[in-house]
């Protein structure tokens, strides 16, 4: 075609097409624009090809319909898209599975339809799996537990690895961590549940949690911060003090006390310090008793000229004022006026004229006074007759005493009485110009000895209850008197003092680790005493010399046999406080043998171990349990005595009473004492029956139930019980000096009660004799007649 | 991923390590980044919101090339599927102009894309041509070699006797008739020149696309479609003068 000629109709024609698609050059587009306005039969040649184009544009879209589940499903028959056999240049490319594609797809898809599908790839070599068809490659692979990733096959954790590292995570330490992490871990922070914190501030409440505690550049236990770091070691002051004051001349004594060496070895020999000087006890009390006197006799001359001692048989019963309100009054009383007594004059009143109410011949016996009652007699056989008696308004409290064959009585307020046990008569009654006297205590022969709550010591004739000797000692005594010769022992707290029961004067004192319990034990010429820190001590009664002491935690007043000094004592039993009974050398003091018997929490008690605000504290240590010492623990109540028969020793515990035997300490019987009614609120103590007592082969004790029990020694059996209306035990703010216990002399059995009544009950059986009360509480001297 | 479906389709999800963890397995991780990739490129998605199913088309922003680009690259089933559905109304118009036949058609269309599979897996340089022109290549020589298949059992399936002149009033069969006239004049041109025509005026291709799927020079291409426009021309104005003298008549 040249274009530069006129084009034809037919050239014209030839380049319809490409006009219609408007891909002509410019000018010949223009040539044919022009050639069109001229000729109408090539106009109809660009019509009819613009319908044909026309037509053809207007056939309608096909519907792709199920064509695409057509092929999944033929391809997924075929396994022709194993994701993970995908990539050729792995070597599974190879796989037989192909070959049907290299040799021809029409030729494929006939053997297809010639065979079952499944024979078509078993031939193939493929392998039937769960998951499909698999080549054998491809099998093994998985099998091996690997993964095709990225055309390669690679284990999981590589892969995971690999994906981890795609998205920005990188390994630090042993951790995969993403950017931001990764900087905070550079920067010290860690994760925790909590969130991102550092070392620093996450490890002191860890520590603080094990309970230790920061101190100084480190983190030690809580219990050691009273410590110092000291050239790299940690001491506690309680360290640095004592060997400051062991270098200073300091000695640690035995009662807890630091002092200088001289002042300990003063102190050892008995001397006190009085500002500057050093003086002994004696030489104070003597001048206090000499200063004392001198007022005394001034007093006398003031007040009570017209009255003075009381001599036997020399104060007619005539001269007694009728308005006294207390005791026998009209028959026998008379005015108890300062430290004087009155005899009880021609008072011949028997205790079985009482018993029955009948004056007998002293018909002036005011029954308003003097109350008894029969009581019921349980079991004839075992004792004859019984006895409540009320004397005067006062109550009478704590343990008679049997002293050259009177009676003694201590009233609640502050009189004394007296009955003649020959003719079971009333003797005499005197009002002290104390209050609250203690137990009777025998003293020189026939005499009776008090104490009293503000602390004053009686001497009293037993005769006449004249007053021999009254002296006033210290602010606080805290035991009963006992008699060693001549000398009233008495107590003040740290201090054992003698008195001269004769004129009251002071003989000696030793300082004793703390307070007294209930009272010194006299025997021999020997003292023995336990204290409230748990410490057994042992002087000679002469001097006050010390023998021996141990500190073994003792809680009972101590009991000698021979060399034999039993005492109970507290253990720590892996959180229980229990009892045993330690036998010591009465010589040297120290611990013979020991029975634990059956130990028991002591619920009365409260005592808890490793509680320093508890009353006491045990403290392992290598010598076994000790009691520690503070003000607190001095509260751990007296203990009764250990009783001691020929086989057994006898406790009561709570309210049990336990025997044990003397040879092995084996527990022979344990009987306990029943309780019913109101507990007493106003018993504090651990004995809160009366304390038992050993007469011939009865153990006889006062029960809170209002019973008065006769156990028998060798078994415990309940012998007889008898039933007094009211409970006997220990009075609360008697209980240092008042602890009862029953009398038993000649076949009578004396107890007080509860109520301030005094029970007689007569067992006919006159051989029988209770310890005599002589001291401290039941000693055993053996039978006696 | 990245590398395999170039620049254009960033990852954009991270993976946390606890969804790592509890994911069952590394292969299922690789065809949900595979999904994430194709389904959600460029856009930042979170795991939750993830179809498990074929998204919206509206959702899929990513071009021809790139998805065949992706299904060459990975013969993950799912991936292909979206191929069918992308192309399958193309070929099978294509297959269906070409060899006059719609049922036949539908058959070689499934052969185009399960051959085009089998391309994918077979050769690995192909991910690095045109997949599209594969494609058409592959579906036209399907239906040549059906047009010489048929040549040669003398079957006629374009039967050009049967022309019945359309009505005003039946809307739909008058276009299904000429539709049916549109293929029974296609099927008067010689094959090549059809495939010409079909893929230049039905197909809308370029004609670059098409030289590349004929293997011919571009200008070539050009006179050739100038032929077959004007052949087909000649054939269609034929056909409307006989309908219209038939209806006359």
């Amino acid at each position: 075609m040249n274009i530069s000629l006129p084009p034809s109709c037919a050239a014209c024609d030839s380049l319809l097409p490409q006009y219609y698609d408007g891909d002509l050059e410019p000018a010949l587009h223009a040539e044919i624009v022009d050639h069109l306005t001229h000729c109408s039969r090539c106009i109809d040649a660009v019509a009819d090809l613009s319908v044909a184009m026309g037509a053809l544009h207007q056939i309608p879209q096909p519907k792709l319909g199920d064509l695409p589940q057509q092929i999944a499903s033929v391809m997924s028959k075929l396994q022709l898209a194993q994701r993970w056999s995908w990539r050729p240049q792995a070597s599974l490319a190879a796989a037989s599975l192909l070959l049907a594609c290299s040799v021809g797809f029409g030729f494929w898809m006939a053997r297809i339809t010639e065979l079952p599908i499944e024979e078509h790839l078993k031939n193939q070599g493929l392998i039937a799996t769960s998951e499909g068809w698999l080549i054998p490659t491809v099998l093994g692979e998985r099998q091996a537990g690997r993964i095709w990733l990225n055309g390669r096959w690679t284990n999981r954790t590589a892969a995971a690895e690999q994906l981890l590292s795609e998205q920005g995570y990188s390994v630090h330490t042993d951790a995969w961590l993403n950017s931001d992490a990764k900087a905070k871990f550079l920067e010290g922070e860690i994760l925790t549940s909590s969130g991102w914190t550092t070392v620093d501030q996450l490890v002191p409440p860890l520590l603080a949690k094990q309970g230790l505690s920061h101190f100084g550049d480190s983190w030690i236990d809580a219990k050691d911060v009273q410590g110092l770091r000291l050239d790299g070691s940690l001491v506690t002051t309680d360290q640095l003090v004592n060997d400051r004051l062991i270098a200073l001349g300091y000695v640690h004594t035995n009662d807890g006390v630091w002092r200088l060496a001289e002042e300990e070895s003063r102190m050892s020999k008995g001397e006190v310090r009085v500002g500057e000087t050093w003086t002994t006890v004696q030489a104070i009390a003597q001048k206090v008793s000499d200063s004392k006197a001198l007022e005394l006799d001034e007093e006398k001359k003031r007040n009570i000229p017209a009255v003075t001692l009381a001599k036997d048989s020399d104060a007619p019963a005539a001269q007694a004022p009728a308005a006294i309100p207390l005791g026998w009054k009209g028959v026998y009383g008379v005015p108890n006026v300062g430290r004087t007594s009155k005899p009880l004059g021609t008072a011949t009143d028997s205790l079985s004229q009482l018993r029955a109410g009948n004056g007998g011949k002293h018909q002036q016996l005011n029954t308003n006074d003097i109350i008894a009652r029969k009581i019921n007699i349980k079991k004839s056989t075992d004792f004859l007759s019984a006895s409540i008696i009320r004397i005067g308004h006062e109550s009478i409290v704590g343990t008679p005493a049997v002293i050259a064959g009177r009676l003694h009585l201590s009233g609640s307020i502050d009189t004394v009485y007296s009955m003649d046990l020959e003719t079971n008569k009333g003797s005499w009654q005197t009002k002290l110009s104390d209050t609250t006297p203690s137990n009777p205590v025998g003293y020189d022969e026939s005499d009776v000895a008090y104490t009293t709550g503000s602390c004053t010591l009686y001497t009293l004739s037993g005769k006449n209850g004249a007053v021999k000797m009254n002296e006033w000692i210290s602010s606080t005594l805290h035991s009963m008197p006992v008699t060693n010769g001549k000398l009233l022992v008495t107590t003040m707290p740290g201090w054992i003092t003698a008195i001269n029961g004769a004129n009251g004067s002071p003989r000696w004192a030793t300082p004793v680790p703390s307070e007294v319990r209930t009272g010194v034990l006299s025997v021999g010429t020997q003292l023995y005493c336990t204290t409230k820190d748990g410490t057994l001590l042992a002087c000679e009664g002469a001097s006050g010399k010390e023998i021996w002491r141990n500190r073994i935690g003792g809680v009972s007043s101590p009991t000698v046999r021979g060399k034999d000094l039993y005492v109970r004592r507290l253990l720590h039993n892996n959180g229980a406080i229990g009892e045993s009974i330690a036998v010591l050398d009465s010589e040297n003091g120290r611990i013979r043998t020991e029975s634990l018997g059956s130990p028991r929490i002591l619920k009365t008690l409260s005592v808890q171990p490793n509680n320093p605000s508890s009353y006491a504290t045990y403290v392992e240590n290598p010598e076994g349990s000790e009691l520690k010492l503070t003000d607190n623990q001095l509260k751990v109540p007296d203990f009764g005595t250990v009783l001691i028969s020929e086989k057994s020793t006898i406790v009561l515990s709570e309210h049990v009473v336990e025997a044990r035997s003397v040879t092995d300490g084996q527990v022979m019987w344990q009987t306990s004492i029943p309780i019913s009614g109101e507990p007493n609120e106003k018993i504090s103590t651990t004995n809160e029956h009366s304390d038992p007592v050993i007469a011939g082969n009865l153990v006889i004790l006062g029960c809170l139930d209002g019973q008065v029990r006769a156990l028998d020694i060798a078994t415990g059996k309940l012998l007889w019980s008898l039933n007094v209306g009211s409970a006997m035990g220990s009075s609360a703010d008697g209980e240092l000096m008042r602890r009862s216990q029953a009398t038993i002399v000649s076949g009578r059995i004396y107890i007080t009660t509860m109520a301030g009544e005094l029970v007689v009950i007569d067992t006919g059986n006159r051989l029988l004799n209770g310890p005599r009360w002589w001291g401290d509480q039941a000693r055993w001297w053996g039978d006696q007649e | 991923l990245v590398a395999a479906l170039g620049n254009q389709s960033p990852i954009v999800r991270l993976w946390s390590p606890e969804e790592i963890m509890t994911t069952t397995t590394i292969a299922e991780i690789t065809i949900l980044s595979v999904q994430d990739a194709i389904f959600h490129h460029g856009k930042a998605t979170d795991r939750a919101s993830i179809p498990t199913e074929s998204p919206p088309e509206s959702e899929i922003v990513i071009d021809d090339q790139a998805l065949m680009h992706a299904a060459a690259q990975y013969g993950e089933p799912m991936v292909f599927n979206r191929v069918v559905e992308r192309f399958g109304v193309r070929i099978l118009r294509f297959l269906e102009c070409l060899v006059g036949d719609r049922a036949r058609a539908r058959d070689l269309a499934q052969e185009s894309f399960l051959r085009l599979h089998t391309c994918f897996k077979k050769q690995d340089q192909k991910r690095d041509g045109n997949a599209v022109s594969l494609l058409y290549v592959i579906a036209g020589n399907l239906g040549r070699d059906e047009l010489r298949r048929r040549s040669v059992r003398r079957e006629s399936p374009l039967n050009c006797a049967a022309i019945v002149p359309i009505t005003e009033n039946e809307t739909r069969l008058e276009r299904d008739e000429r539709n049916e006239q549109v293929m029974l004049a296609l099927a008067e041109l010689d094959d090549d020149t059809r495939l010409l025509l079909v893929l230049r005026e039905i197909q809308e291709l370029s004609y670059d696309e098409i030289a590349s799927i004929q293997g011919l020079a571009i200008g070539t291409v050009k006179s050739r479609i100038s032929r077959a426009r004007l052949a087909f021309r000649d054939i269609w104005t034929r056909y409307q003068r006989s309908a219209t003298e038939g209806a006359h008549s």
